[in-house]
């Protein structure tokens, strides 16, 4: 007992020790480079992908980390200064800029591809009208298989599932696109739900980024969701047809090498870029201007059925970006 | 107030420590009043007396421990070799490393060793010495466990009995080298054999230290004191040489307390 | 009372005991039952997910396999170093000086602010270091990680030191004192050696529960995908990988989840039953 008692001493001496040690070498860091000056970039969960594997395969100068934290949380995040460019998948609105003061230039990046998943076993095709949409959204259709969207979908049989809309917690850039693109049909979703990075549903459950979308759509049956064609195709959650301008069905289709496409929900990923001097501007000009070069050969971002829902910019999007790309950042040294 | 001379004062002697009027308060009670009495070097003195009369907090005086409880007070004066103790200049540090103490309850530091202990006092006050094993050796030889002790040095000093851990705290003490060494009943929670020990350790000690002992037991006064002084109420009721006051006591309460009618 | 009256009242109370034992004992299965199959969830899980890739690799993007939670691992342990080096000290010398200085405003007004601190919830600490720290330094970090749950330690380690400073007898600071030691030296060299024991119990508990805290460096440490090399810089952990891998709809991060969680859950473990068996050596020995 004696013995036990000096030598716990030194045992508590020694498991402090230790862990001081094992303490010193995180701190060590496993590896610093002078050279990794690490850009830090946040935006929409949209983009989120594409943005992650050019950060990945980017080769330098510097090294770049992405958060996907929606299109509002960028605004937020560089007007704090917390993160040194940000990523959006809907353009400044004239209030944002004029609330910014053009602080920031926007550079596009590529084409992204807005569907509208759904969970419902046995339907792997579906048709939803800008109508259908908007009465799926406000609540107003309970049911999947109500009348107006048997109409909608001859030859599919819909289940009988209580329909559960799926929204964002955080001011999304698809929620502005999409909520744009429903208002269009329907005077009532504009007035009562609007159109906004965060829209006023009605009704329905909320998750944290697209990819809380996926999941809660993923595990509920009957339940809808807008979210970004390869996180879908990767959900294994089927995507609805929607009707262009012409009133025409479109299956969704990436942007093509024109930057071109039927599908009436393609939007485009911009990144913001402060116009103040940052200290990380080398690696955010060179990272971007990797993006707008080999960043932009498809499959863009890399392979896998994620990716092949990226589109390219067209030539002249590209030559325009670019440029304001050189007009903010100037050129590499 | 008294003042009473030792009845037949042994010559020659030398006045170590002396209190004079000396008065101790807590803050709901009067301790001591007035004492005026020597300690005389070399020698043991033992203070006896009822519970409550005030012999603990005589001796904290010595030392300046009866202050370090909160609200406690003294006055008068304690001098040691001519010089107060109690002066405004005067650090109760100092004065605590020439006037040891050995307490009621053992108390050595028991997650430290016994080499550790004995060399607490000088680590306590910043001391380190050159050759701490020989310091150990002396202590502990001095404090009668040198043999016992010299093969376990490595052991919790909480892990000794009662009766070594009080010699250990005496060899604590000693390692400071003090010049008085103040014991507060030092054998009662002790066994019988151990209190023997000890008692022979304090006859040994007499001739390098100056003791003063608080004791509960007349007998063990009356074995290991050269001078005794009897408490009562807070008072020095008889101060003398020991073998005169148990057998011709001169004041009647001492001869009732020592003669049992009042413990 | 009659014979007949008493009797009945003790059958009648050996049956209301027996009842109160069944019923605790059957809560007390309920709880283990409970606990055990978190457990053998995290385990059997975590076990799957877990492979030398999730330990040792770096996030990948979502849905390219490869990817692991090394930086999370190493962020974890970093941010509860760094939390010690904050809350370690000021949780001391506050538990220390509540337990010796025992009145005065100022210590009971102490206390008082370290009960409440506890009560707390932690998310309201990592909002606070955000407004204070982050939007200061205009930039997540591992700093502000480190001291959001520092805040969350500072209570439990003041408390735990306090009473184990007071636990300590008061003969041992009398026997320092009269071997004339100052107060400072008898704080540092009895006093708190003889507490050390009951200190490190809570330090241990109040460590184990920072680890496992997601919401307070959800806005400090944020996230990253790199080993934090700047305590200015961002940085990943165990709890927020687990957050973010468990709401993504990625079946590869669940894995890494699940793996992460176990490895949390041991870190934790290790920690709790250290102070168990550092608490049970103290009361062994007399």
């Amino acid at each position: 007992m004696r013995v036990t008692r000096v030598r716990s001493r030194r045992g508590m001496l020694a498991s402090f020790a230790s862990f001081a040690f094992v303490a010193s070498l995180a701190l060590v860091g496993c590896g610093k480079s002078q050279r990794d000056v690490t850009a830090r970039g946040a935006g929409a969960s949209l983009s989120a992908p594409l943005v992650a594997r050019w950060s990945e395969a980017y080769a330098g100068p510097g090294r770049v980390d992405y958060r996907a934290v929606g299109s509002g949380g960028a605004l937020m995040l560089l007007s704090v200064g917390a993160v040194d460019f940000g990523v959006r998948d809907v353009a400044l609105s004239a209030e944002e800029i004029s609330r910014t003061a053009g602080a920031y230039a926007e550079i596009p990046l590529a084409h992204g591809t807005v569907v509208v998943a759904v969970n419902l076993p046995g339907v792997s095709e579906l048709r939803l009208g800008r109508a259908s949409l908007a009465a799926l959204f406000m609540g107003e259709v309970r049911s999947w298989n109500d009348p107006s969207l048997v109409r909608e979908n001859p030859g599919i049989s819909l289940p009988n599932l209580p329909v559960l809309p799926v929204h964002r917690t955080d001011a999304s850039g698809t929620a502005k696109r999409f909520t744009a693109y429903v208002a269009k049909g329907s005077p009532a979703f504009a007035e009562q739900v609007g159109t906004g990075e965060s829209p006023n549903f009605p009704t329905g459950v909320r998750a944290k980024g697209q990819d809380g979308v996926a999941l809660a759509v993923k595990s509920t049956r009957g339940s809808i969701g807008v979210l970004e064609l390869g996180l879908a195709r990767a959900s294994g959650l089927a995507v609805a047809w929607l009707e262009d301008d012409s009133g025409t069905f479109v299956a969704p289709t990436p942007a093509d090498a024109r930057g071109a496409s039927p599908y009436p929900l393609v939007s485009t990923v911009y990144a913001l870029v402060p116009k103040a001097k940052g200290a990380h501007d080398d690696t955010v000009r060179g990272f971007l201007r990797w993006a707008l070069d080999e960043g932009q050969h498809a499959p863009v971002g890399g392979t896998g059925s994620l990716m092949s829902a990226f589109g390219p910019l067209s030539a002249e999007e590209r030559s325009a970006a670019v440029e304001a790309l050189q007009r903010t950042l100037g050129v590499a040294p | 107030m008294s003042t009473v001379p030792p009845s037949t004062p042994p010559p020659p002697h030398v006045e170590k420590m002396r209190a004079e009027n000396l008065g101790a308060k807590f803050p709901d009670a009067v301790a001591l009043r007035g004492i005026t009495m020597p300690v005389i070097e070399h020698k043991v003195t033992a203070v006896i007396g009822p519970s409550g009369c005030g012999k603990s907090t005589f001796i904290r005086c010595l030392n300046r421990m009866h202050e370090v409880v909160p609200g406690a007070t003294t006055s008068g004066d304690v001098l040691l070799d001519g010089k107060s103790i109690y002066g405004s200049a005067v650090d109760p540090v100092g004065v605590r490393r020439k006037v040891g103490m050995v307490f009621q309850k053992p108390n050595p530091f028991p997650e430290m060793s016994v080499r550790d202990n004995v060399l607490s006092g000088l680590r306590l006050n910043g001391i380190r010495p050159a050759s701490p094993d020989v310091v150990v050796e002396a202590a502990l030889t001095q404090a009668a466990m040198w043999d016992e002790m010299r093969d376990s040095l490595d052991r919790p000093g909480g892990s000794l009995s009662g009766g070594q851990q009080q010699r250990l705290c005496i060899a604590r003490c000693l390692a400071l080298e003090p010049e008085v060494i103040l014991m507060d009943e030092p054998c009662s929670s002790l066994d019988p054999i151990a209190t023997a020990r000890i008692e022979e350790l304090i006859h040994d000690l007499r001739e390098r230290y100056t003791i003063v002992i608080v004791t509960h037991s007349m007998q063990q006064a009356a074995r290991v004191s050269d001078l005794t002084a009897f408490f009562y109420l807070g008072e020095l009721v008889e101060y003398g040489l020991a073998d005169v006051l148990f057998t011709r006591p001169e004041d009647p309460r001492t001869e009732e307390y020592i003669t049992g009618r009042f413990g | 009372m009659s014979d007949a009256a008493r009797v009945r009242t003790l059958a009648s109370r050996r049956a209301s005991e027996s009842f109160v034992r069944g019923l605790a004992a059957g809560v007390t299965a309920l709880t283990v039952v409970g606990l055990a199959s978190v457990l053998f969830s995290v385990v059997g899980y975590g076990a799957r997910g877990l492979s030398m890739t999730t330990l040792t690799a770096l996030p990948r993007p979502a849905g390219v396999p490869g990817g692991g939670v090394a930086n999370a691992i190493v962020g974890t342990l970093l941010l509860v170093a760094l939390a010690c080096a904050i809350a370690l000290p000021v949780g001391l010398l506050a538990g220390i000086h509540l337990a010796e200085a025992r009145t005065g405003k100022l210590v009971r007004l102490a206390r008082t602010a370290a009960d409440a601190l506890a009560a707390v919830p932690s998310v309201v600490f990592g909002i606070f270091v955000f407004g204070v720290l982050v939007a200061w330094m205009k930039h997540f970090s591992a700093l502000a990680g480190g001291a959001a749950l520092a805040l969350t330690m500072i209570p439990t380690v003041t408390r735990a030191t306090e009473v184990a400073v007071r636990a300590v007898p008061e003969r041992l600071r009398e026997a320092a004192l009269a071997l004339g030691a100052t107060r400072h030296r008898v704080i540092a060299q009895v006093v708190l050696p003889s507490a050390a024991r009951g200190i490190a119990t809570g330090v241990l508990l109040a460590v184990g529960r920072a680890a496992g805290e997601a919401a307070p460096l959800l806005f400090t440490a944020w996230e990253s995908r790199f080993f934090c090399d700047d305590l200015r810089e961002p940085t990943a952990s165990l709890p927020v990988s687990i957050f973010t891998y468990t709401i993504s709809p990625y079946d590869d991060l669940h894995a890494q989840a699940w793996a992460a969680a176990l490895v949390l859950v041991s870190l934790v473990l290790v920690f709790q039953v250290t102070a168990r068996l550092l608490s049970k050596r103290r009361d062994d020995v007399s």
